[in-house]
């Protein structure tokens, strides 16, 4: 009896270490957005990027989150007068799930698509999009914004 | 021109935005930075023109004679989306005069104003205006009106002028403002 519980004892310090793969991500590809729409044919703005999620230690999704750039929300600031022109995001995991967010914050948690960019590492597609509207009531010129996108395991 | 191509490429890369997308590192937690860029061209639209017909009585030829269209111009140009106004007649020289397809002509004068009612600023054909303001933020003006043209004839030159009829045509070419 007493060399069974040795056993037992044994065999639970062997499974404490056993090394476990750690969860790892990565947000890769990322580029910046730049539009200069002609005057004549002002319309809806939409800025497509292919990114590249990479996700480690078996797992098979990742969740997002997305916040304007020095806490501003989601705006773009015109150079000149510092005034605001409103944009919303949409996030396509590629794997059957887009979601639209017009307010910074978390999006979800998305599964991983099989379209693979390198290794562990898939893609997905961030998009920009501006009202035609808030560009017709928005001035003339430069109008810069950004986006911080974070990646963590679900 | 350029003296030296190594000059170009200084001149270029200090045009060019400073934007740089940043990449996330391998960990529990990976963030990046996108920068976004939008340049909105200057634009302006006048919409809503509308022709002006007028019958004068015999008793009206005493004064002058006249009316004003209001319309909707917009511009995206500075803060106070500032346009000017280039009119012009299709009489001779651009000249603003209604012709009776013959050989008589009576001349006419243009004012313009940024608001609806018309009266305004006195316009010279070919000239372009003095600034003017628009409030509209939308092409259409939100459904509304914000500025107006007006023609008038003088009783001196309708006085003159044989009866019939006369037509003519006045174009106005609105353009960006100086923001």
């Amino acid at each position: 009896m007493a060399l069974a519980r040795g056993v037992v004892c044994a065999l639970a310090l062997a499974v404490g270490t056993i090394p476990m793969a750690r969860a790892e991500v990565q947000i890769l590809d990322l580029s910046d957005f730049s539009a200069g729409p002609a005057a004549g044919a002002l319309s809806d703005v939409v800025l497509q990027d292919e990114v590249c999620v990479r996700v480690t230690g078996g797992q098979d999704s990742y969740r997002l989150r997305i916040d304007g750039q020095d806490g501003q929300g989601f705006t773009l600031t015109h150079t000149a007068s510092g005034t605001s022109l409103p944009f919303s995001i949409v996030w396509d995991s590629l794997a059957g799930a887009s979601r639209a967010r017009s307010a910074p914050g978390e999006v979800g948690v998305f599964a991983v698509s099989d379209d693979s960019c390198a290794a562990d590492a898939w893609r997905a597609v961030l998009e920009i999009r501006i009202a035609r509207e808030a560009i017709v009531a928005g001035l003339a010129g430069d109008y810069r914004g950004g986006l911080l996108i974070e990646i963590s395991s679900p | 021109m350029l003296r030296s191509p190594l000059l170009a490429l200084a001149l270029a890369l200090a045009a060019a935005p400073a934007m740089a997308a940043t990449q996330g590192d391998l960990d529990a937690t990976s963030t990046g930075t996108a920068e976004i860029d939008l340049d909105v061209p200057e634009a302006v639209q006048i919409t809503d023109m509308a022709d002006i017909t007028l019958t004068p009585a015999a008793a009206d030829l005493t004064a002058d004679v006249g009316d004003s269209v209001d319309v909707c111009v917009y511009s995206n140009v500075g803060e106070d989306r500032v346009y000017t106004v280039t009119a012009s007649g299709d009489g001779t020289a651009s000249a603003f005069t209604v012709s009776d397809g013959a050989t008589t002509t009576i001349a006419y004068t243009v004012e313009f104003n940024d608001s609806v009612g018309g009266g305004g600023t006195a316009l010279t054909t070919t000239v372009e205006s003095a600034e003017f303001e628009s409030d509209a933020t939308a092409y259409d003006c939100g459904g509304g009106l914000n500025a107006s043209f007006e023609v008038t004839f003088t009783p001196a030159v309708l006085q003159a002028a044989y009866a019939g009829s006369y037509n003519g045509t006045l174009t106005l070419l609105v353009s960006p403002g100086t923001p």
